[in-house]
């Protein structure tokens, strides 16, 4: 009875999950004041986040699985032993990597960002009279930090001179920085003025005139365009900086040699070896036995030649066309006729699986 | 031809391991053996660890632990962030749990609580199905059915009329509720229909055995061009 339930509950998971998806596709984004998918993209989301929290299962299985192999030192436990190798070594390059990426990120951005900050602070100015003196005062502030980790061993933009390239983008930065340091002051110095007269005008409101205003907003706005131009331009070095230190660090290297001498050699010498089998293949296929196989090879022949450089070359200019031609009117219908059948039965088999008519893979005899 | 790296540095180690391991995947055209083996499993122990990684990296990282922390947002020199938490995003706390149900599957007890969670995948895999196969289908349904006269062009309505045949007649072979008999229009269609996905099929193969030699030139080019030239010097 409590299997049942069981059952039961899991069946009405199965359907609650799938009945959302299917009434956003059939019903309209409106129905009266009511907006069906406003939180489409979160709900979404959350099924892909459900689904990615099994990531962990496939290590535990192939940690379980060889781990007992390499303890036991059963047959092949070698190779075992070389495949936790290779899935440590990997976890604890990559991670690495990914996290001195992050830190490398997170500096960078700290420059960066600082063109919103300015204009969050002009804006407050303009319409809600926060004073901004003191605001850009902390501007210069966390560009007088910046360029103190000018010696800073852990940091990415710490000044170079390893190479001649290197210590040319450290000059540059270091320039940067500097002139927008002095734009910072130069604005920061405007708003003293003008925070001082906006004081001096409370008291005395005819000395304030509407144009003279006009020309301080203006003048402020000049400033602010140039210290984001300026922004961007020191971000655009410390970019290539930081990247130079990341691209010379010890992690960056052991991925780079990880990612070029096995995984990408491997990957792409294993997917090559069907080619091989592919052509051993062909020829028992297009053993010409009957007119389809005829058919077949003759196809596969003019796709084949079409393609290369050879076919064009030295059996006639018209075979890539040919092979288009193909492709678009003998390949394509054809594909599709297979394809309107697949995608009618895999619909029909998704409307079971949503409705639980077809048998869990989990399923057992006692709670069947 | 590409510059050749100073012998014995991590450029140099780089090639050699690189070339070796191709080679090493190559034994296994003569016979199965165990530098294959040892080689094919570092491969899988890799890419499984990349995948986990990468997994993390351009998902689980940006699109859920960094907006949930609240980490995606800036914190200015004035102690202000860039944008307001939104709570929202601590409702990816459900999932998150739930997900994590996936676990039970390792113990015999609970292991009907992954259960929920696989059922929950399938019925949100089902109820996108009906999105995903129309949404697929019918614009390729549309673009089938051409007109069999283009105005002016012979060879567009003749095309036009060969790529509406080898549609339907390759439909037809796959139709089994009509009664077929022997020299029928059912069973006469559906076996041009045959003939016609023969040289699909053709097509197909034809395209796959590119793909495949793009990759093996690839290597052969690697190691012809850059780890001979390696080792040699």
């Amino acid at each position: 009875m409590k299997k049942n339930y069981r059952k039961i509950l899991i069946s009405i998971f199965t359907f609650v999950s799938g009945l959302y998806f299917f009434l956003e596709y059939v019903l309209p984004e409106k129905i009266g004041t009511f907006q069906f998918g406003l939180y489409h993209s979160h709900i979404s989301r959350g099924f892909i986040v459900v689904g990615t929290m099994a990531i962990g299962l496939g290590v535990i299985n192939i940690v379980r699985v060889h781990g007992v192999a390499l303890i036991r030192t059963r047959k092949g436990w070698i190779n075992s032993f070389v495949l936790l190798l290779g899935l440590l070594v990997m976890f604890t390059v990559e991670g690495s990597a990914f996290l001195s990426s992050e830190a490398r990120v997170t500096e960078w951005k700290s420059l960066s960002d600082l063109r919103a900050y300015s204009e969050r602070v002009r804006s407050d100015y303009i319409k809600e009279r926060i004073p901004a003196h003191a605001r850009i005062e902390l501007l210069v502030q966390h560009v007088d930090k910046i360029q103190a980790s000018k010696n800073d061993s852990s940091s990415f933009l710490r000044e170079s001179q390893d190479t001649e390239e290197a210590a040319k983008i450290s000059a540059d930065y270091y320039a940067a920085l500097e002139v927008l340091r002095t734009r910072a002051l130069s604005l920061s110095e405007l708003y003293y003025e003008r925070e001082g007269e906006g004081l001096q005008a409370e008291d005395d409101e005819s000395s304030f005139s509407l144009q003279e205003s006009l020309k301080e907003y203006t003048a402020l706005q000049a400033a602010h365009t140039a210290l984001e131009q300026q922004v961007r331009v020191a971000a655009e070095f410390a970019d290539d900086l930081s990247r130079f230190h990341y691209d010379n660090s010890g992690i960056a290297k052991s991925k780079s040699l990880l990612s070029n001498s096995f995984l990408f050699p491997l990957g792409a010498a294993m997917f090559s070896l069907l080619a091989f089998y592919i052509a051993t293949a062909a020829y028992r296929s297009f053993r010409i036995r009957s007119a389809e196989a005829f058919i077949m090879m003759l196809a596969a022949v003019i796709v084949t030649l079409g393609q290369i450089p050879h076919g064009p070359l030295y059996v006639s200019e018209d075979l890539p066309l040919l092979r288009l031609w193909l492709l678009k009117n003998l390949s394509t219908p054809a594909f599709r006729a297979i394809y309107f059948g697949a995608a009618l039965a895999g619909l029909a088999m998704a409307v079971r699986m949503w409705l639980s008519l077809e048998q869990s893979p989990l399923a057992t005899e006692d709670n069947e | 031809m590409p510059e050749i790296p100073e012998y014995w540095s991590i450029g140099w180690w780089e090639i050699f391991l690189a070339g070796f391991s191709t080679l090493a995947i190559y034994t296994f055209l003569y016979k199965e053996n165990p530098l294959y083996r040892i080689f094919e499993h570092f491969y899988i122990g890799i890419a499984t660890a990349y995948g986990i990684i990468a997994t993390i990296r351009f998902f689980v990282w940006p699109e859920l632990l960094k907006p949930m922390l609240g980490l995606d947002r800036i914190e200015f020199p004035d102690g202000t962030m860039s944008e307001e938490y939104e709570n929202l995003y601590l409702l990816y706390l459900i999932p998150v749990c739930f997900g994590l149900l996936f676990y039970c599957i390792l113990t015999k007890r609970h292991k009907w609580l992954a259960e929920l969670v696989i059922g929950c995948q399938l019925g949100y895999a089902g109820g996108l199905a009906f999105k995903g196969t129309f949404s697929e289908l019918l614009p390729q349904l549309f673009d089938s059915f051409r007109s069999f006269y283009v105005p002016g062009s012979v060879a567009d309505s003749l095309t036009n009329i060969f790529f509406v045949v080898t549609l339907v007649t390759s439909l037809t072979y796959f139709f089994f509720t009509f009664k077929r008999v022997e020299g029928g229009v059912v069973e006469s269609a559906s076996s041009v229909g045959r003939w016609l996905m023969m040289g699909c099929f053709g097509a197909f193969f034809g395209s796959t055995i590119m793909a495949r030699m793009a990759l093996l030139v690839e290597r052969l080019e690697y190691l012809i061009h850059t780890w001979i030239p390696a080792m040699v010097s």
